[in-house]
């Protein structure tokens, strides 16, 4: 079960609002290879993942993309607190604004809603490192454009923090792959799904 | 040109087939491939080992307590390079 | 707690403080979770893990509880869980 600490795991401080831009980084809330995805991806998986180090994993990540979901909000919510409708539709955030206010939804930059179709968990352990590796590639990419686009340091700031996560989750779910590899015979390692067959 | 000389594929390749190929460079499939003990068709990520790490105030800053995997964007805007 | 001039820390340096003990915390667990024998890990963990639950029950007898766990540290008649600034507020985090 989950218990909550009442921070961000690291510090959003944005003065200066900007809707336009606050558009595009809800990606990572909602959108396909945001944290909302990757967190829902590694819980889901670990249920029936037959090695421990790898369920512990899955857990863990899947806890701390939570609090990267977090952060993701926080950066939205103040790039857009207390816009008049003036600013908000000079910025084109009416289409959002229309539907949520100022209040935060789960959905990609394209305005295209949150949906369980943005991930897989397939039930066989290499199928779902690939899975959870290319995840966070994917995520890893979109911060990069992120930045690209972002002029603000103080919103690169996060960004930043958030894109070496994936760097470093990559790294372990990497080595979770090599553990389930230690697991299996080499000669061929199709032979059976460890997680189903038995 | 070395290239031919060496792991030259374009003999083998005429001898076999009995018409011209393309000669080829040094392939990348040489017995000096790192990984060449393992098995096919899987992919293989390098175990990391616990070296020297940050201290917990630039761990923070960097998004990472492991120097080695500290690997900054240092892209810009839109152009190939 | 103090900082290293032997003044009460503010609450933004306590918090900070919390963050970076925290993150340590979290990137060595995760490091262990693939590498649970490596003993180094483990003593690097036990460490920052002794140093993050006594700056968060400092942190909660100062300003306020950041975990469940630490609400009776801060022991009064009111449910202080419930106080604001929340992480994404102003003032928060």
């Amino acid at each position: 079960m989950w218990n909550y600490e009442k921070r961000l795991q690291y510090p959003v401080k944005i003065t200066q609002t900007n809707p336009k831009i606050a558009k595009v980084i809800i990606s990572q809330f909602g959108g396909p290879d945001g944290e909302l995805a990757a967190s829902m991806r590694y819980l889901a998986q670990r249920y029936t993942m037959p090695y421990k180090e790898v369920t512990a994993l899955l857990t863990d990540i899947g806890t701390e993309e939570l609090a990267h979901m977090e952060m993701v909000c926080a950066i939205v919510h103040q790039l857009t607190r207390d816009l008049t409708p003036e600013e908000i539709e000079k910025a084109g955030f009416a289409d959002y604004y229309v539907d949520h206010t100022l209040a935060l939804w789960p959905q990609a930059a394209s305005g295209a809603p949150w949906t369980a179709t943005y991930l897989q968990s397939k039930g066989d352990p290499i199928t779902d490192l690939h899975e959870d590796l290319a995840a966070e590639q994917k995520a890893r990419t979109t911060y990069d454009n992120i930045l690209r686009l972002v002029k603000d340091p103080e919103v690169c700031d996060p960004i930043r923090f958030l894109r070496q996560r994936e760097i470093v989750h990559y790294q372990r779910f990497g080595e979770c792959l090599r553990i389930v590899q230690d697991n299996l015979d080499a000669k061929n390692f199709y032979a059976f799904n460890p997680e189903f067959d038995k | 040109m070395s290239n031919y000389h060496s792991n030259n594929m374009y003999q083998q390749q005429s001898n076999q087939r009995g018409y011209m190929q393309q000669p080829v460079t040094r392939p990348r499939y040489s017995s000096n491939d790192p990984l060449e003990d393992m098995a096919l068709a899987m992919a293989y990520v390098p175990w990391q080992t616990w070296q020297q790490i940050y201290e917990p105030c630039p761990a923070l800053q960097r998004g990472t307590i492991f120097k080695e995997l500290d690997k900054p964007f240092l892209g810009r805007g839109g152009r190939n390079r | 707690m103090n900082n290293q001039m032997n003044e009460p820390m503010s609450r933004k340096e306590m918090l900070n403080m919390i963050d970076e003990i925290s993150f340590s915390l979290i990137d060595t667990q995760l490091y262990l979770d693939t590498h649970p024998c490596d003993t180094d890990a483990i003593a690097y963990f036990e460490e920052c893990s002794r140093i993050r639950n006594q700056a968060l029950r400092d942190y909660a007898n100062c300003f306020g509880p950041l975990t469940i766990d630490t609400v009776t540290s801060a022991c009064n008649d009111r449910w202080s869980w419930v106080n604001e600034p929340w992480p994404w507020q102003e003032g928060g985090c």
